[in-house]
């Protein structure tokens, strides 16, 4: 065989070569672009009202200024509904993020990932003193003003926390194998999951110790996906009073 | 018996007494614990009353902070611009003003105030301690929501490990809630004393959780529960379901010695679900012993005794005690010592034991025994015993034994011999009595009746004293001879023994012998030998009449045998006159005829009338064999035997009667019924023993009382 042949022989293997490792490259690597899913909840407004637990708003007096008719309460959704993606790659809590502020667990239905430590930071001026029952490390240990509380559940299901010394605190947890993502939940009902690549999950809604929607969601490659607005059948007034318990289902 | 029964009265009293200590004790124990338990939950209610005021004031104190201008435009302003938060210089002018406010609530100044946007974010903050960031707030807390929305209320908050009172109220301006005011005051120890200087006497404090944050007792109060005594309350407070639902508990014990008792409450608002709450409590007097009812009572009360009831009635009381021991107990005994001391002085030889009663009449019997023992005199000591009925009759075997059946200087024990039979016929009976075996031994020589009279004091055994004068001189004793005189029929005319020279009765005795009744019955005369076999005395001893011999010895002579059935009432009457020694007579014909024979009998037959000797207690009377009085057999002809006893226990019942009011005796105390029972155990008793078919008694005059024999009846 001549030199002449063999070089072009060569160059062409060399050719071959860096196509295949091209295409190789472009075949394995090929970024897939995670995009934003928002949606929004159409929430009836006496579940947004506020929740008292019999016995605990004990006082004396309530008067009126004589003045001004009364305010009415302020209304956020977003403190108290739980919105979540779940799927077969769910590994953590993204944007999941709990808080003690105001006076109260914010938001007051909390999403968390199963074996996973999650944060709860104490925004408030006091001490609050949250516990679980059925959570084990979860007792009930003062939180001081500015510290947060490591806790983390090692079994899914619904949980309850309170404060050991405000009853008005009451935080329900859902403890979630497979949580992908914690939405971001406005005061009017609307929500976002930032960076959710394209796929299939679902998303779930809970609010309090209930779980009221829970429908497939497929993210699709390219763009934002917004979500057409979902309707939430509120549970009956003696459902939402009902504290469900701590049975980890 | 009286103070006997005096006696349990009075340990019924003091037993009653005792009882009434006992139940004012716990019954005042019992008062205290209610009475405090009420006041308790009054004083419960005071303080929640108290707090409820306190809240009310405090919410009140905080209106002209909530309408002063620059709080409301600060707050507006705050509100307005909640993302930049207020200036600086306008949070300092709202401090400031705050601050001044505050301080012109004087003693209600809160510990901490807080002013709050429309959101609840703390703009500016009095007192308290750290840093507060801008984004804290309380817009989610209960009271504080309330105030956003336009009322006022109160809470109770644990605010960094601190308990406060609350009072929160809305702020007003342009319209709209622009923010709120949050007064927080301290539960501390000021707060516990100014709210127990409003429950006088009581002790207050404030808990949380198990320790005690604030607690106030009162000074004045020596027992009043401290601290740590309601401290100890509070693990049980804390398991109280009651309490722990939103109410009080009952009074709970405070310490070991429950000295005191505690109410637990929690608190009205959000700490409550911290476990924080208050407790009053009062010591707890209690008396730990009854004789702490005089301790204790208060003078008002004590003034209150009616002084002359509890004073008289008990010495009313004690004197009557007194009075039934001197009855009973002190004069009787009294007496006794008398008559003691009249043996003493030889007045007397002994007592006069009829005169006592009960245990002292015992007593005086034992005494006379006793008396008589040491004489040394045993015979005395029958004769010496009172003719009672009982110590007569016995009341019971061994006492029973020996006076119906003893033979002179015999004791009670010894048997006795066979009793000679009664006919119902008189004159048969007597032919076909058998004669008595010869005793062991001469009742004479047992029983010498060393205190017989003379034969010239109608002496009691005149035929003894006839036969001291029959017999001979030498006759040893009055041991009837073989040949028996009593087999000889008795001499009509005289109604003696015949005389034969073999009877030592026989008239042809030296008449006028000395009658020695201590000759022939002296404990050392001697005794002649007993016949080897009983004569067959009955029929001459029946067949004679000791009222003849009785009016042998005063008259010396008596005509026919049946005589002596004729003059009863003679012989009666001088019998019952002969004292002591008197011959035992019935209180009828028959008894003298009875007597008769048994003088007869004696005078005849030493042998028969030991035999007949039925009265061991008696030697005067004692030896006689009955005869049934002809009317008392024709009475009870038509009887069975069962029936004529009892006509002839009554017939003796009426005799004794007699007997014993002709003897100047007392017979109001004895009864026919108690009569006839001794004399049916006494009957029951002799047949028994016996082996008599009946047994008649008879009643005859014994130093001079009523007294009884009994005789045997074979058939």
């Amino acid at each position: 065989m001549s030199r002449t042949r063999k070089r072009t022989l060569f160059r062409g293997a060399q050719l071959v070569a860096g196509i295949c490792a091209l295409s190789a490259v472009l075949t394995l690597e090929s970024p897939a672009f995670a995009v934003p899913v928002r949606g929004s909840l159409l929430i009836p407004k006496e579940m947004l009202g506020r929740v008292v637990r019999d016995g605990t708003d004990r006082h004396y007096w309530k008067i009126w200024n004589g003045k001004l008719g009364p305010a009415p309460s302020p209304v956020d959704a977003g403190a108290m509904v739980g919105v979540a993606l779940t799927g077969p790659r769910g590994k953590g809590a993204a944007g999941c993020s709990y808080r003690l502020q105001d006076g109260d667990l914010t938001p007051s239905t909390l999403v968390v990932p199963k074996s996973t430590a999650i944060t709860i930071e104490n925004t408030d001026s006091f001490t609050h003193q949250l516990t679980a029952e059925g959570v084990e490390g979860f007792s009930a240990i003062g939180t001081a003003p500015g510290n947060a509380r490591r806790v983390q559940f090692a079994r899914s299901g619904h949980f309850v926390i309170r404060d050991a010394l405000f009853p008005h605190v009451e935080g329900h947890v859902h403890v979630l194998n497979d949580l992908v993502a914690c939405g971001r939940v406005t005061s009017t009902g609307g929500f976002a999951f930032e960076d959710i690549e394209p796929g299939s999950y679902r998303l779930r809604v809970f609010f309090r110790g209930h779980e009221l929607k829970n429908q497939p969601v497929v993210v699709p490659d390219g763009s934002e996906m917004r979500l057409e607005p979902i309707r939430i059948d509120a549970p009956s007034s003696k459902e939402r009073t009902r504290a469900p318990g701590t049975n980890g289902t | 018996m009286f103070s006997r029964f005096w006696y349990f009265v009075l340990a019924a009293a003091m037993g009653f007494a005792l009882a009434a200590a006992f139940l004012a004790h716990a019954a005042y124990n019992r008062h205290s614990r209610s009475y405090l338990a009420d006041q308790l939950r009054r004083d419960r209610l005071e303080l929640e009353l108290r707090l409820r005021l306190d809240a009310r004031k405090r919410i009140d104190a905080i209106a002209p902070m909530a309408a002063n201008s620059d709080v409301r435009t600060s707050l507006k302003a705050a509100s307005d611009r909640p993302e930049r938060g207020l200036e600086a210089p306008a949070t300092q002018l709202l401090k400031g003003r705050l601050e001044a406010l505050n301080r012109q609530l004087e003693q209600g100044q809160a510990d901490i105030l807080f002013a709050l946007d429309a959101r609840g974010k703390i703009v500016v903050r009095v007192g308290g301690a750290g840093t507060v960031s801008k984004t804290a707030g309380f817009s989610k807390l209960p009271v504080v929501e309330r105030a956003l929305t336009g009322f006022s209320g109160d809470d109770v908050w644990i605010y960094n490990e601190l308990a406060y009172l609350i009072a929160a109220r809305p702020v007003m301006q342009g319209g709209r809630y622009v923010g709120a005011l949050v007064h927080a005051m301290e539960i501390d120890e000021a707060l516990a004393r100014s709210l127990g200087e409003r429950l006088p006497g009581a002790s207050v404090g404030f808990f949380k959780g198990e320790r005690l944050i604030a607690a106030n007792a009162p000074q004045n109060i020596a027992d009043a529960p401290s601290s740590a005594l309601m401290e100890t309350g509070l693990r049980v407070a804390l398991k109280d379901s009651s309490m722990l639902s939103g109410h009080r508990t009952d009074p709970i014990a405070l310490g070991e010695e429950a000295q005191a008792q505690g109410v637990y409450s929690l608190v009205t608002g959000s700490a409550s679900h911290a476990k924080t709450g208050y407790v009053v409590a009062r010591p707890l007097s209690l008396l730990p012993s009854p004789m702490q009812l005089f301790a204790s009572a208060p003078k008002e009360d004590v003034d209150a005794i009616p002084m002359a009831t509890v004073i008289l009635v008990p010495l009313l009381l004690g004197l009557l005690g007194l009075g039934s021991m001197y009855l009973e107990r002190d004069r009787p005994f009294h007496a006794l010592r008398l008559a003691t001391d009249a043996i003493a002085l030889g007045r007397s030889h002994r007592l006069p034991t009829t005169a006592f009663r009960g245990a002292h009449r015992k007593l005086g019997e034992d005494i006379n025994r006793a008396l008589t023992a040491i004489a040394g005199d045993a015979a005395a000591v029958a004769r010496t015993q009172p003719a009672d009925l009982d110590e007569i009759l016995g009341s019971d075997e061994s006492k029973s034994a020996k006076p119906y059946f003893g033979f002179a200087g015999q004791s009670g024990e010894q048997e006795i011999p066979d009793i000679p039979e009664l006919r119902s016929e008189r004159p048969e009976a007597f032919e076909q009595t058998p004669g008595f075996e010869q005793p062991p031994a001469s009742p004479f020589g047992a029983d010498p009746f060393p205190g017989s009279p003379s034969a010239e004091n109608s002496e009691p055994f005149p035929g003894s004293g006839s036969f001291a004068e029959a017999q001979p001189p030498d006759a040893p004793g009055l041991v009837p001879s073989a040949a028996s005189p009593f087999g000889e029929p008795a001499d009509p005319a005289s109604g003696l023994v015949p005389s034969t020279p073999e009877s030592p009765l026989s008239p042809a005795a030296p008449p006028g012998a000395p009658v020695s009744p201590g000759a022939p019955v002296s404990p050392g005369a001697p005794v002649p030998p007993p016949p080897p076999a009983a004569p067959p005395v009955a029929q001459s001893l029946f067949s004679r009449s000791a009222p003849s011999r009785t009016d042998d010895t005063a008259t010396g002579s008596r005509s026919g045998a049946n005589a002596p059935f004729a003059d009863a009432a003679a012989s009666a009457s001088a019998t019952s006159t002969n004292g002591d020694h008197s011959s035992p007579l019935f209180g009828d014909s028959g008894s003298n005829h009875t007597g008769s024979n048994h003088t007869g009998a004696m005078a005849e037959s030493p042998g028969a009338f030991e035999e007949l000797d039925f009265l061991g207690n008696d030697d005067d009377g004692a030896t006689m064999v009955a005869e049934i009085p002809r009317d008392l057999l024709a009475a009870t002809s038509d009887l069975t035997p069962e029936e004529a006893d009892e006509v002839h226990f009554k017939e003796v019942y009426d005799k004794f009667v007699a007997t014993q009011k002709q003897c100047g005796e007392n017979a109001s105390s004895l009864t026919f019924d108690k009569l006839a029972a001794t004399l049916r155990r006494n009957r029951d008793q002799i047949v028994s023993k016996h082996g008599a078919k009946s047994v008649r008694f008879t009643v005859y005059v014994k130093e001079g009382k009523a007294a009884l024999k009994a005789t045997p009846i074979k058939s």
